[in-house]
């Protein structure tokens, strides 16, 4: 191996930390501008190293953050501004189904626990109304119903009749998608722009993968059920197939909104990723201890599903269709 | 319209390209030799840069050639990125001659 080769090597190595796109585009290039500013060294100064390094953590928060100019942010928002109230809907699932076993029994049980459910009522009818809102292109006045509704999912929690944990566990995905969805409708081109990017017939599918959701979960044992006994108990009580149709329901959901936004685009997937956020909540209580400290609880429901999106929309993305090699020139590895 | 000011590096790399494209390592000695060695850019900090200026539109790829089997890749300044320097010149000049000035009246006031 010949020294200019094995500088070659290491400066390679050094590239390598950069994102993949980058590389591509720009990796033979930068090989090339390195060697010929080496003079007769035989490896890269301290200097070149921390250049290289600091380089290629700029590009890769740039990406992180979307700053690279490769996604149009304001077109995620209005994906979330459209689809958002729609797969918020899906939460409704518990107090739509507390609303038919009140309708059927008639028994004054039913009517006393109304005083204190009927916020939780009220809280998915302002959602529920957002959503025909967003789906009229009413921007502003659903944007003011969305956040009367992520303020609601924060009261509602004291006023339930379940216990307090469990009620900011069940709540907090949609809670935090309540809060993206009113920063959507209040600061992006709106529904209207959300409707020309995802088109008419993927509303509808997401429409149907949400009401299918909510009947799967009303079939289940409900969310309340699965997210505050563990998952141990819950099985040797009632099955796994109860468990199963729960997951289900949440595939369903995580399906239908994948499509909806259209998964073929940037934006598609970034909006997707955001939607899926009370999905990948419930997904993270089921496995988090039930007798977890409050502020474990929200450190795991508000962080991870931000990491989670930071790092998944800071994956480095290919410049070319396929394959690592540049034209005219060799592989960078 | 107003801009956020250019940064030294970037002002200079711009000004590298004013006269006609150049390839990266051309761009690093021609920053060398504008800033009198004062600003020695390196291939990370370069090529941070373009990736920034190509994403703003001010910079674009404007040939690519293969010398002795590597790859040099040619720059160009684009019309927004010409109208983005020429806005940083008037504004510096502009500041220059509000700096001459007071000085000249600071001297001119001390003399007296």
């Amino acid at each position: 191996v010949t020294e200019s080769t094995s500088l070659a090597e290491r400066y390679r190595r050094l590239l390598g930390w950069y994102p993949r796109d980058h590389r591509e585009r720009h990796g033979e290039e930068m090989l090339s501008v390195l060697l010929s500013g080496a003079g007769e060294r035989t490896r890269p100064s301290r200097g070149e190293t921390s250049d290289l390094l600091l380089g290629a953590l700029r590009l890769h928060l740039r990406r992180v953050v979307g700053a690279d100019g490769g996604i149009d942010h304001r077109d995620v928002l209005a994906i979330v501004s459209l689809l958002g109230p729609v797969v918020l809907l899906a939460g409704t699932a518990p107090v739509l189904d507390w609303l038919a076993g009140w309708l059927r029994s008639g028994s004054p049980w039913w009517w006393g626990r109304a005083f204190i459910d009927i916020p939780h009522v009220l809280v998915w009818g302002i959602w529920l109304v957002v959503a025909v809102l967003s789906m009229a292109r009413m921007r502003r006045t659903a944007a003011v119903g969305a956040w009367l509704g992520t303020v609601g999912f924060l009261f509602t929690p004291a006023l339930g009749y379940v216990l307090f944990w469990d009620s900011v566990v069940a709540d907090t995905g949609w809670m935090l998608l309540g809060a993206v969805v009113a920063a959507a409708l209040t600061w992006s081109p709106g529904p209207a722009r959300g409707w020309k990017l995802v088109g008419g017939a993927r509303f509808v599918q997401l429409a149907g993968a949400v009401g299918t959701s909510v009947v799967l979960v009303m079939k289940s044992f409900g969310t309340y059920v699965v997210l505050s006994i563990p998952v141990e108990q819950t099985t040797m009580l009632r099955g796994t197939g109860q468990l199963a149709v729960w997951g289900l329901a949440l595939t369903v959901l995580a399906a239908g909104v994948v499509v909806a936004s259209g998964g073929r685009t940037r934006e598609g997937r970034r909006a997707a990723l955001v939607l899926c956020v009370p999905v990948l909540v419930s997904m993270l209580m089921l496995v988090l201890p039930r007798d977890s400290h409050l502020l474990v609880v929200a450190a795991v429901c508000y962080g991870v599903p931000l990491v989670v999106l930071l790092a998944l929309g800071g994956l480095p993305r290919r410049a070319f269709g396929n394959g690592d090699r540049l034209p005219g020139g060799p592989l960078l590895r | 319209m107003t801009y956020a000011p250019l940064r030294e590096p970037t002002f200079l790399i711009l000004t590298a390209l004013a006269a006609g494209s150049q390839h990266g390592y051309g761009i690093l000695r021609d920053v060398e030799e504008i800033s009198e060695g004062r600003v020695i850019l390196q291939a990370g900090t370069l090529y941070a840069a373009l990736d920034r200026l190509s994403g703003d539109g001010l910079v674009a790829v404007d040939r690519e050639e293969v010398v002795d089997g590597r790859l040099r890749r040619y720059y160009r300044l684009t019309e927004p990125g010409a109208a983005r320097l020429a806005a940083e010149v008037e504004k510096l000049q502009a500041h220059t001659r509000a700096a001459r000035r007071r000085l000249r009246a600071r001297f001119s006031g001390g003399t007296a």
